[in-house]
């Protein structure tokens, strides 16, 4: 079943007489009226429209008018469309203005129905309406004679009556009918001369002269109508099909046709089944919805407020900035190396803009639906460093800063968060109340909605500290330019604060529209990976342990910037391959992990870990044991580069394999580098890592922070090793809220479950089963990912990390059911449930196949909780745990809980 | 703090309260004074600390601590009321009808919540040494998909060995073991005996076969094998949950009986003080 949706709120009922036809032929090809105005809403009846299907096509009868658009018109130039929708409103003002006139003209009082707008339909409907009264007139002469009739005269009279009445000419059988009983009544009843009289409808008949005024104000609106055809020829100029533009006599049809040819050009898409148009001020909007249950992300924009004429004004914006041209030129440089005359230049930049042009509906429509236009005042902060962004920023006007690093901790209570905001006694002691535990599912508001940056705070005397040079900026982006991409396409926290400068117009791109936009406009997907490479790097420099201890200068960072490479390892969706391997249980073949370096390898670079895990490894027997695994922050081949650097005449190598498990990003930095940033200036850098490793090894807290990211597994604990070494194989170590259940001492009295259920209205989010590793259960439950790899199909973006905290929560408001995230989750932490609605006692079913809709669940951490997560609290026994595995040396304190402690 | 060095603080803290109790308890009897009101409103304050535990366990989602710090309350206090009712019943058994059904409602309370503590310190470990781990609610169910299985190996192989002896043996020895639980009281004392004689008996009957029904059979046996995992975990899940439906409903008891209890004291001591 295809249901049209109407949005507009004019709608227009349907009337017997006007009914039309419309096809659809199913499935690839959708040809609908672009009638403006008015659209099909969800709720309109089966009398307004009915669909059915015949063979391949659907037959859609509605109250539109047909309009044939078999034949496919001119494509118009954008100015060329432009020009029309000026001109089809100056039409419309003009038409407005004479009905306007015409109807305070008219010497009687009518009520004209607002959807009569045109001059055809009102000649029309007046003509209608005189000649009825006209009719009438002729009636109440006749009648008026009737009373004084002799019997004998009556069969001529009636014969004079039916000659002076054409009814053929009026379909108005009822007073045909009248009239007939009347006469015949008369004819029976003459003798007694009891008829009076016939009140035909007791309607107040218009005098005939009022008739005639009104028919010589039609007379001069058609004059009138006259100057808007010389209106249309204006518009024959910007049409090559001029014939088409002749055949159209009203002015109706003109504005159908020229709206026809906005829908055809601005799509440029080939339609299809379930597709969902809103045409409306000459504005369309195509999006894939047959069922708001069923809805496509756009179905909820993202900024409900933004229009198209803004999406416009943006696209000015970016065409003509600086940074846009100049990504546009190393575009083509990078599309087409080599030298190229000046006019093979041209026709390449010519070629992209063909290529940009024909994207350019969809752009629209990504920017319209997956963007959110926001405003900052000077000072504010529009992002901060840690924080896990949704979106990146595009900047349409003003400037904006990244804070230096030591300047944000200088300043740090200036840049303090606002707290998440947590149910209140009242609210929680409520939930007893208001759970509902007799249903499986219940959804009765939306949850978890996709929030952006916190907006409301402001730096405290930011012109004070920007002037006394107290904060500085690393650098500073102005109009055109873009940022916040990094962390929106690799999931990772933002890599720096980010401030207004001035007061600053900003576009928030949802990173499922930044995905789309990539898929759809190449130049853009290669210049947000320049970006990523290029600033990724750059942050990552800067923030890196290794250089932490002697900041570096522009210019250090620019030649590590330039001389550093960036590498990618592993499959960015990693989690398809995982479910494979673990389907052939070979989740522990080392074999599947890409290899980033060979055990006996010459050591030439160290490898910082920007994102992602890797496995440290070396040969045992057949097989590799496990030594350590390294997360984001950690580095790898320090001890020997700096061992070869002091001993160059007894080079070592290697001891070690390291290995990417999953997706890795890594930046390798060069020998030569490392000797003159590392080792030179930091001759106590190795001394100090092996402290640290110390310190994580103890469990105890080191600086700088970013430190932390260091794992360590120890080889020599035994008791821990397999279980580490398991965890990592199966990439749990990618949780950050693990559910470890100790099984030596869990009792299985379900409590936790029992405290999950009553959190989340009667239903637990996770299943007291999994994987057991040892004595020890990974549990079905959300690990909060540091690579939360579900979110990556998510076709609306239903699924998102929360900002401050970076938990992995759906929102239920626009979660569709579609199980892409349930099947991407490589461990199986995500279920599909079936619900009910508010006030609703049976569950949500789709009408087309009968069967229940479905929605996301699964662990949101008890956020809203004031106590935090409830299964943890709620474990009588100790026994069970929400643990960090990137922090492996804390598990294994945690582990080593119910051990006898060695004397 | 490692658990083994928490159970060594908790129990130091417990004996030293226990030792300053008989102090005082020595104390006060020397002195003639009567000991029972201070002891009895001692125990019945320790009695309702106790009842808020399983209080708290409904409350899940207020932030009243971890549920873990109230059990090592709960079972600290819990021992401490065993000493509090032994000072206020004198070491005597009670000789009123009133007070002889507290005494045995105590008792009830605190032996099930004795037996409670010792079977959640040592049946997880128990459970967690088997192969496989069971949802409990789901135990009916695994156990109906073993005996569908074992059913189909035993008729199909009446076409595959042309026999009927397998499927005679399967009827008549192991059908019903797979059909509802068994042995539970077994396991409870972990021992295998049951097991052992049915795979005695399958040992025994395979003698007569060829290689074909043989292999049914080590089919067959790997399924009892199974089953019998099956009702251990039934088994000790079961004793872990069910000790509490002895537990809460005499504690409840218990405390109605220790407000009459109070009542009828304060009613009838008006001329003692």
């Amino acid at each position: 079943m295809l249901t049209l949706i109407f949005r507009n709120k004019y709608k227009k009922k349907a009337s017997a007489s006007e009914e039309s036809r419309l096809v659809l032929e199913a499935p690839v090809q959708i040809k609908i009226t672009p009638e403006g105005n008015y659209f099909i809403d969800k709720n309109i009846s089966n009398q307004q429209v009915s669909i059915q299907k015949a063979g391949e096509n659907y037959f859609v009868t509605t109250d539109i008018e047909s309009v044939n658009i078999n034949d496919r018109d001119t494509v118009l130039t954008d100015s060329e469309l432009k020009n029309l929708q000026t001109s089809l409103n100056e039409i419309e003002v003009f038409q407005e203005n004479v009905l306007k006139e015409f109807k305070e003209e008219i010497p009687f009082k009518v009520n004209i129905d607002h959807e009569v707008k045109y001059i055809e339909e009102i000649k029309s409907c007046f003509k209608t309406l005189i000649d009825q009264h006209r009719l009438r007139l002729k009636i109440q002469k006749w009648l008026s004679k009737i009373n004084n009739l002799k019997k004998e005269d009556f069969p001529e009279f009636k014969k004079a009556v039916m000659e002076d009445i054409d009814f053929e000419d009026y379909d108005r059988t009822n007073t045909q009918n009248e009239i007939h009983i009347a006469l015949d009544r008369k004819s029976r009843y003459l003798s007694e001369k009891k008829i009076m009289f016939l009140d035909l409808l007791g309607i107040e008949i218009i005098p005939e002269d009022e008739l005639q005024q009104t028919e010589k104000l039609l007379e001069g609106l058609e004059d009138k109508n006259k100057a808007i055809k010389n209106l249309k020829n204006k518009l024959k100029n910007i049409n090559e099909n001029k014939n088409e533009i002749n055949n159209i006599e009203t002015l109706d049809l003109l504005t159908k046709h020229f709206k026809k040819l906005l829908i055809e050009d601005r799509s440029n898409r080939t339609l299809s089944h379930g597709d969902y148009i809103h045409v409306a001020n000459n504005e369309i909007e195509i999006s894939n919805i047959t069922d708001p249950e069923k809805s496509h992300q756009w179905n909820r924009p993202f900024d409900p407020d933004i229009t198209y004429k803004e999406v416009d004004n943006i696209l000015a914006t970016v065409k003509n900035s600086d940074f846009i041209n100049e990504s546009k030129l190393n575009y083509i440089k990078q599309r087409y190396p080599g030298q190229y005359s000046k006019d093979e230049r041209k026709s390449q930049e010519d070629e992209l803009h063909d290529d940009i042009i024909k994207c350019l509906p969809v752009i629209r429509n990504l920017i319209r639906f997956d963007c959110k236009i926001l405003k900052y005042e000077k000072g504010k902060i529009i992002c901060r460093k840690g924080d896990f962004g949704n979106s990146a920023f595009f900047i349409v006007e003003g400037t904006v800063g990244i804070v230096l690093q030591s300047d944000e901790e200088k300043h740090k209570e200036k840049f303090q968060k606002q707290k998440v905001k947590k149910k209140n006694i009242f609210k929680v002691i409520a939930q007893l109340f208001t759970a509902h535990h007799h249903v499986s599912e219940y959804r009765s508001k939306a949850r978890n909605v996709l929030t952006t940056s916190d907006p409301t705070i402001f730096v405290q005397d930011f012109d004070q500290l920007v002037k006394s040079k107290d904060l500085q900026f690393v650098t500073t982006q102005s109009a055109g330019n873009m940022f916040g991409e990094i962390s929106a396409m690799g999931r990772t926290p933002r890599t720096a604060t980010v401030l207004a400068m001035n007061d600053v117009t900003l576009l928030e791109i949802r990173w499922q529209g930044l995905r789309d936009l990539r898929e759809n406009l190449p130049i853009f997907k290669e210049i947000t990976d320049a970006n990523f490479r290029e600033r990724g790097l750059d942050a990552h420099i800067r923030e890196a342990p290794l250089f932490r201890n002697r900041p570096l200068t522009d210019a250090d960072r620019k030649e590590l910037a330039k001389t550093c490479v960036f590498k990618s390892y592993g499959d960015f969706k990693w989690n398809m391959t995982y479910k494979d391997l673990a389907k052939k249980g070979e989740l522990n073949d080392l074999s599947s992990e890409p290899i980033i370096i060979s055990e006996g390898d010459f050591p030439d670079s160290i490898y910082l870990i920007r994102s992602g895990f890797a496995r440290v490894s070396r040969r045992f027997n057949n097989g590799h044991l496990t030594k350590n695994y390294l997360g984001k922050g950690a580095h790898f081949g320090l001890e020997e580069l700096k061992y070869n650097y002091e001993n160059p005449h007894q080079p070592r190598n290697h001891k070690y394999s390291l290995r990417s498990i999953g997706y890795l990003d890594a930046i390798k930095v060069p020998k030569e580098l490392a000797i003159k940033y590392i080792f030179e200036k930091d001759p106590e850098c190795v001394k100090r890592h092996e402290e640290n490793m110390k310190k994580v090894k103890a469990g105890l807290s080191i600086e700088p922070q970013s430190d932390k990211a260091f794992t360590y597994v120890s080889s020599e604990n035994k008791s821990t090793q397999g279980l580490v070494e398991s965890l990592v194989g199966n990439r749990i170590v990618n949780g950050t809220k693990t559910m470890l259940i100790n099984m030596d001492r869990c009792t299985r009295c379900d409590d936790c479950v029992v405290a999950c259920a009553n959190a989340h209205d009667g239903n637990p989010r996770f299943i007291r089963h999994g994987h057991t590793f040892n004595n020890f259960m990974v549990a079905n439950a959300c690990m909060h990912c540091n690579d939360p790899v579900c979110m990556i199909g998510c076709p609306t973006g239903a699924i998102n990390r929360n900002t401050d905290g970076g938990q992995v929560l759906i929102n239920d408001s626009t979660c569709i059911g579609c199980s892409t995230c349930a099947n991407s989750c490589p461990y199986d932490n995500i279920r599909m449930v079936e619900y009910m609605e508010q006030g609703s006692s049976s569950f949500k079913i789709d009408k087309d196949t009968g069967t229940p809709f479905n929605k996301a669940t699964k662990c949101d951490l008890c956020i809203d909780q004031p106590g935090g997560p409830a299964c943890q609290r709620a474990c009588p026994h100790d026994a069970l745990k929400r643990v960090d595995l990137s922090e492996i040396s804390k598990v294994e304190k945690w582990l080593n809980l119910y051990k006898k402690p060695v004397q | 703090m490692n658990l083994f060095n928490r159970r060594l603080i908790n129990s130091i803290i417990f004996v030293a309260i226990v030792l300053a109790l008989s102090i005082y308890y020595n104390k006060v009897s020397q002195t003639l004074t009567d000991s029972t009101i201070i002891t009895g409103w001692m125990l019945f304050g320790l009695m309702i600390l106790l009842t808020l535990y399983n209080i708290r366990k409904k409350f899940t989602f207020l932030p009243l601590g971890a549920s873990s710090t109230w059990l090592q309350l709960h079972i600290y206090a819990g021992l401490l009321t065993f000493v509090l009712f032994l000072f206020h019943t004198g070491f005597k058994w009670p000789n009123g009808q009133l007070e002889t059904i507290i005494s045995i409602m105590y008792y009830a309370v605190a032996i099930s919540g004795l037996i409670g503590l010792i079977m959640s310190r040592t049946f997880p470990r128990r459970l967690s040494s088997r192969k496989e781990e069971y949802i409990f609610e789901r135990i009916p169910l695994y156990r109906k998909t073993l005996r569908e299985k074992a059913e189909k190996l035993a008729t199909s192989s009446i076409a595959t060995t042309s026999s009927g002896v397998v499927a005679e043996f399967y009827r008549d020895e192991i059908a019903e073991f797979l059909e509802q639980p068994r042995h539970l009281f077994h396991h409870f004392w972990e021992s295998r005996r049951p097991l052992i004689q049915i795979l005695r008996k399958m040992n025994n009957v395979s003698r007569y076969m060829n290689d074909k029904e043989k292999e049914v059979v080590d089919s067959l046996s790997e399924l009892v094998e199974q089953k019998y995992d099956l009702d251990y975990s039934l088994c000790l899940q079961g004793c872990l949950k069910f000790w509490l439906f002895v537990h809460i409903p005499f504690t409840y008891g218990l405390m109605i009986f220790t407000i009459l209890h109070v009542i009828l004291v304060y009613a009838f001591t008006g001329g003692m003080s």
